[in-house]
């Protein structure tokens, strides 16, 4: 364990699998800053899984599966958008209704294209082009060329899109207006900000960011498109946020230590440790939990409208 | 939304939008229709369906007392596997084959109880005392409880069967499992269920305690107000809908007869459907169960000859969303014109 | 009449009216201010004060009638049309996000950045310290205004308005919220806006507020203005009978025989959300008493009420009900204990609208708690909703409930009706102490009368020691046993039947208090 080579690699590994992580928990936070909960954030990631899968597979090319990845992210959080923004239904049923169609159609469609692939003989070739290391030629120097040089260009999006996310949402006048959405929708409203539109394009954000998300577990993670291969992440980075007080810091923050709880799976096993690989895997949802426990103010620092419809 | 055609309109939407799926794996429409002609007139087909609609029906109930309480927890999932785990336990380590069924039986249900109670607890204490949303607790202890059930049911030591190589657990003696009705999966414990939901139907609508329990869901404040003790009510709450949910995945592992890998999935996501279907109400809960059963069995049966069965999430789906646009409104929602 | 030298008035409202309903809030109201005075709006609960305002500052549209600014004809579809022509109003809750800091509330909604980027913060800042110098209104910009008291609040309030450009400004029961040195410092600022120009508009009940600051009042009553005038001359007696109108007719006394006593409250001092609190509020209650608490609400009703029912906490204080010390006793115990409620705001705390007319008289029998006896007891342990309408139907026609159907849900009856509703789940026990809190707000005459009814009866005849907890003079005046008011948090009892409806006034309006300390 003293192995400084270990500790590069678990760094490393922190920060890959951390990456969907905390793409999608910075869509979700500035989603829930504006004060909508989205727990279909799972079945947003599932959909960009499949589809940045296919579009991948089909073009050859990961950059393209990643944007559509994002397009479909998005289309179907306008689906939640539409039901919480203009039907004001609840927003918690919205999600959960959202995180089965997602399902259902991202594992259908997968049937279906699999059955083409299968059919044309091409069951082998039924893979995604991934997404390599951003900077091969630098992974030699020290420390930095493992933990950093090696990740893939989501990660090095991840990276970038934490200080430009809270830019965003403390430094921007926008940010300042989704912020009064989420805290006093009639105080903004009352200063002329028009709560439904910025609450829509926050949908949109972390529509895309979402399917981002996904499109890095069927694009970096792995190459192939596994039927649960979100396992539970999408609720991980809801957990995220509220674990980061709803900060753009906490929130990439607490992602890091999920995606640590998650490397450990691994990790613990090559160390020699001999704890039971299902507990292990049961390791980054019982963090969550105890962490929430454990914390130790009764104050969430929740936006105060999160979850309450705006009714003109 | 109220136009007559609206309805009708939106069904033979969805049987189209089916039959462009079915059609789209390669699967003839009219091969499916015939599978599923055949397998209707068997009664194992419908013994399937109670089967699965028992389970379905319990775990709706659950989460309709949890809804009209006010209370988001959607973790009849979990709630479900911790059931079906202590009534293994039980069954396995504590019982044997001397163990009449009169005795041995209605242990392993309560214990099955128990153990969903408790699992619900969890995130019922940690709502009350710490404010932690119930929504991530139970999603979260949702998925700790997959693991749980995969990792007793892979070493002896727990409940794997012993000499065994699959994961999975040991076959209940004979005393100990529903036997089924000639051979199709129909088993006693289906019967129960409409026990079950019409005594929840007497409890929520005629009884103090039921009416204590949706003036809190609708109004905490006002109900506060009149003395009742929403905190407590909440608690109990939290233990009655994961006793149920408990209780559906012992019934369902005494059904199977062992305890296997993966119990009843996503079921307990199912039963939020159920649950809105039946617009929350304990009886309606019964066909709304019945008809997801139904789609459920109908989804298996195709999927021989090659559907899917996500199909079924995304129609369960749009079910939802229509239902949201048609203005079903959860209790505990405010009313945005009341009057003056 | 405005001679050629005399500027046009900052403010001119002519035969403004606006309906809701039934309920005509404003009937052909005028108003006239001059500009760069300080002009008093004044009036009791539902006089019309803030309808105007809502009027003025474009959040509503009159029915008929004409709005003037500086001379110039005004027609405003939303507030935004009010602050561009240079109107500014704090109202009395606030609309301020509490997690942002002081200057991006007031900069919100205003883009000064190309695409809305970046946030020119120093630049905010600098403007904001220019304002403050100028109107000696200092804040920290970079204070989160969920960390400041609701002193500092207002200031932020006031300071977006005058941000904006405002150069008229009204002030909603500005003073409600704040303590009495905060007072003196919102004094002080404005007087100092008006020096610089600002006309200001200030909507109260507290005469000593009024005759500090305004140099012009005018009053409005039910909707229509009754007295309008400077301030030169005129006594805090004068205006106070303006305001509360006069007696209809002299209450006759009644004999009354006392029980025992029934609920002692010692030094009750409660913090305020939207008000100022209670402060140190002390009496006794003897069985078959009414004792009415008359005053405009703000001034501590809320957390009377509260406090004693139970929903509220108590910061000191002692209370006893029935000999036994209550404070710790949760609202369910006190329940028991025989203590009924009738809640200021039916729609939240009285009634469940979704639930029918029956479920919600048997709501208290849901609770479950013992010795509930009598017709609001659950009736057997399974009843099914036809036995339960069965019960509920004659007490909704004993109780003048229209239409008594007990399976109709409660959101479906008029407010007058719902609140009989409320009325008869609460009378049916024979309680012991009856807390009514604007018992017939939003009734008509004779839903009214049947409510008084009511509660005498449950006095008089069954014994119930009654508190009476309203913002309307003359229901507390014709029904009460003993008299006191609110102001300011204190309560001070005046006397029993009879005394005078001025004295009254003058002590909910803060008249015939000593001048405010420094």
């Amino acid at each position: 364990m003293s192995d400084p080579n270990f500790s590069i690699d678990l760094a490393a590994a922190v920060l890959r699998i951390g990456t969907p992580l905390i793409l999608a928990a910075l869509g979700e936070l500035i989603l829930e800053r504006s004060g909508v909960l989205n727990i279909g954030i799972e079945g947003v990631m599932l959909g960009g899984a499949f589809f940045g899968f296919w579009a991948g597979y089909a073009s050859g090319s990961p950059y393209l599966g990643a944007l559509a990845a994002m397009a479909v992210g998005a289309a179907f959080t306008l689906l939640l958008a539409a039901l919480v923004l203009r039907v004001r239904a609840d927003q918690i049923v919205a999600g959960m209704a959202l995180n089965l169609v997602a399902l259902g159609v991202s594992n259908t469609a997968f049937s279906i294209v699999k059955r083409g692939v299968t059919m044309a003989g091409n069951a082998d070739n039924f893979r995604a082009p991934k997404f390599g290391a951003l900077f091969p030629n630098l992974t030699q120097i020290p420390l930095l060329g493992p933990i950093l040089c090696a990740q893939s260009v989501l990660t090095w999006a991840a990276l970038f899109l934490v200080p430009v996310v809270w830019f965003y949402l403390q430094r921007s006048e926008r940010g300042m207006e989704l912020r009064a959405v989420g805290e006093n929708p009639e105080a903004a409203a009352a200063s002329g900000v028009d709560v439904r539109a910025c609450r829509l394009k926050a949908c949109l954000a972390a529509g895309l960011l979402g399917g981002l998300a996904g499109a890095c577990l069927t694009l970096e993670f792995a190459d192939t498109y596994a039927e649960r291969c979100t396992a539970g992440r999408g609720f991980v980075a809801l957990a995220a946020v509220v674990l980061g007080r709803y900060s753009t810091l906490g929130t990439a923050a607490a992602c890091l230590f999920f995606g640590a709880t998650f490397a450990a799976q691994d990790r613990f096993q090559a160390a020699g440790w001999s704890i039971a690989p299902e507990l292990l895997q049961m390791l980054p949802y019982a963090a969550t939990v105890c962490v929430l426990a454990l914390s130790l103010r009764r104050n969430t620092g929740a936006p105060a409208a999160l979850g309450k419809p705006y009714v003109r | 939304m109220d136009q007559f055609w609206v309805w009708p309109a939106a069904i033979l939407g969805l049987i189209l939008l089916v039959l462009v799926i079915v059609k789209l794996c390669g699967v003839e429409p009219r091969d499916a229709a015939a599978l599923m002609g055949r397998a209707m007139q068997s009664p194992d087909f419908w013994g399937e369906v109670a089967r699965r609609s028992a389970v379905l029906g319990l775990c709706g109930l659950s989460v309709v007392l949890s809804f009209r309480a006010g209370l988001f927890n959607i973790g009849a999932e979990g709630q479900l596997l911790a059931g079906a785990i202590a009534a293994t336990a039980v069954a396995t380590k504590i019982f044997g084959s001397e163990t009449p069924w009169f005795v041995g039986m209605p242990l392993m249900v309560l214990a099955g109880c128990a153990a969903g109670a408790c699992w619900s607890l969890l995130a019922g204490v940690l709502r009350v005392w710490k404010s932690v949303s119930e929504v991530i607790s139970t999603l979260m202890l949702n998925l700790i409880a997959i693991w749980l059930l995969r990792y007793v049911v892979s070493y002896p030591q727990l409940l794997q069967e012993p000499g065994s190589n699959f994961s999975q657990g040991a076959p209940f003696v004979e005393s100990l499992r529903f036997s089924r009705w000639g051979g199709t999966p129909f088993h006693t414990g289906v019967l129960l269920v409409p026990l079950i939901l019409a005594a929840a139907q007497v409890f929520l609508f005629m009884t103090r305690g039921g009416l204590a329990l949706r003036a809190t869901g609708l109004n905490p404040v006002a109900a506060r107000a009149c003395g009742i003790r929403t905190l407590r009510l909440g608690l109990l709450t939290f233990g009655a809908a994961g006793a149920l949910a408990g209780c559906a995945g012992a019934m369902g592992v005494m059904a199977q007869g062992y305890l296997p890998h993966a119990l009843f999935p996503d079921y307990g996501y199912m039963a939020i459907a159920v649950a809105l279907v039946a617009f929350l109400h304990p009886l309606a809960v019964l066909p709304s169960a019945l008809f997801f059963g139904f789609l459920e069995t109908a989804a298996s049966t195709t999927q021989t000859a090659g559907v899917p069965n996500e199909v079924l999430f995304a129609i369960q789906g749009l079910v939802i969303v229509a239902l949201l646009c048609r203005g079903v409104r959860l209790p505990g929602t405010k009313r945005e014109d009341a009057p003056a | 009449m405005s001679a050629p030298e005399n500027p046009a008035p900052a403010l001119l409202c002519e035969g403004v009216s606006k309906r809701f309903g039934s309920n005509l809030a404003l009937d052909g109201v005028n108003l006239r201010v001059a500009p760069g005075t300080i002009h008093a709006l004044c009036g009791e609960n539902g006089a019309g004060k803030s309808t105007l305002m809502n009027v003025v500052s474009g959040l509503l549209q009159a029915d008929s009638g004409k709005v003037e600014i500086h001379g110039a004809r005004a027609k405003f579809s939303s507030p935004l049309d009010a602050v561009a022509a240079g109107i500014g109003m704090v109202h009395q809750h606030f609309l301020l996000a509490e997690g942002l800091t002081v200057i991006e509330n007031v900069e919100l909604g205003r883009r000064g950045s190309p695409f809305g980027w970046r946030f020119k913060r120093r630049e905010a800042e600098q403007a904001l310290a220019v304002l403050s110098t100028e109107t000696g209104l200092a804040v920290d910009p970079k204070a989160r205004v969920a960390d400041l008291p609701v002193g500092l609040r207002q200031r932020v309030e006031i300071l977006k308005a005058l941000s904006r450009g405002a150069r008229i400004l009204l002030l909603d029961e500005p003073t409600a919220v704040l303590a009495p040195p905060e007072v003196h410092t919102l004094f002080a600022t404005l007087e100092r806006l008006r020096a610089s120009g600002r006309t200001i508009i200030l909507i109260t009940h507290k005469l000593a507020e009024v005759f500090a600051l305004a140099t012009e009042v005018t009053v409005l009553r039910r909707g229509k203005q009754v007295f309008a005038d400077t301030l030169q001359g005129l006594t805090p007696a004068e205006l106070a009978r303006e305001m509360v109108g006069e007696a209809a007719d002299i209450p006759a006394p009644v004999e009354t025989v006392l029980g025992a006593t029934v609920l002692e409250a010692a030094g009750l001092t409660a913090p305020g959300e939207h008000g100022t609190g209670l402060r140190e509020a002390t009496f006794t209650l003897r069985a078959g008493e009414i004792l009415g608490v008359a005053g405009v609400e703000g001034n501590g009703q809320d957390e009377l009420a509260g406090v004693l029912a139970g929903t509220h906490a108590l910061k000191s204080g002692r209370i006893r009900f029935l000999e036994k010390d209550c404070a710790e006793v949760s609202v369910a115990g006190r329940v028991e204990a025989g203590l009924a409620l009738i809640p200021s705001d039916r729609h939240h705390e009285g009634l469940v609208l979704d639930l029918s007319l029956a479920e919600n008289l048997f709501l208290r029998g849901a609770a479950g708690a013992k010795g509930v006896e009598g017709a609001g007891a659950w009736p057997k342990r399974f009843t099914s909703a036809k036995d339960l309408n069965v019960v509920a139907a004659s007490r909704l026609r004993e109780f003048g409930v229209v239409p008594p159907e007990p399976a109709l849900p409660a959101a479906a009856l008029s407010g007058g009706n719902q609140q009989k509703v409320v009325i008869a789940r609460e009378l049916a026990r024979s309680p012991k102490l009856l807390l009514a809190c604007n018992p017939t707000r939003g009734l008509d005459v004779a839903a009214a009368a049947a409510v008084h009814a009511r509660i005498v009866e449950a006095a008089r005849k069954h014994g119930a020691a009654v508190l009476l907890i309203s913002s309307d003079l003359d229901e507390v005046l014709h029904l009460s046993d003993s008299i006191a008011v609110l102001y300011a948090g204190r309560l001070k009892v005046l006397g029993s039947r009879g005394v005078e409806r001025e004295r009254v006034g003058r002590a909910m309006v803060g008249a015939d208090l000593e001048p405010a300390p420094a």
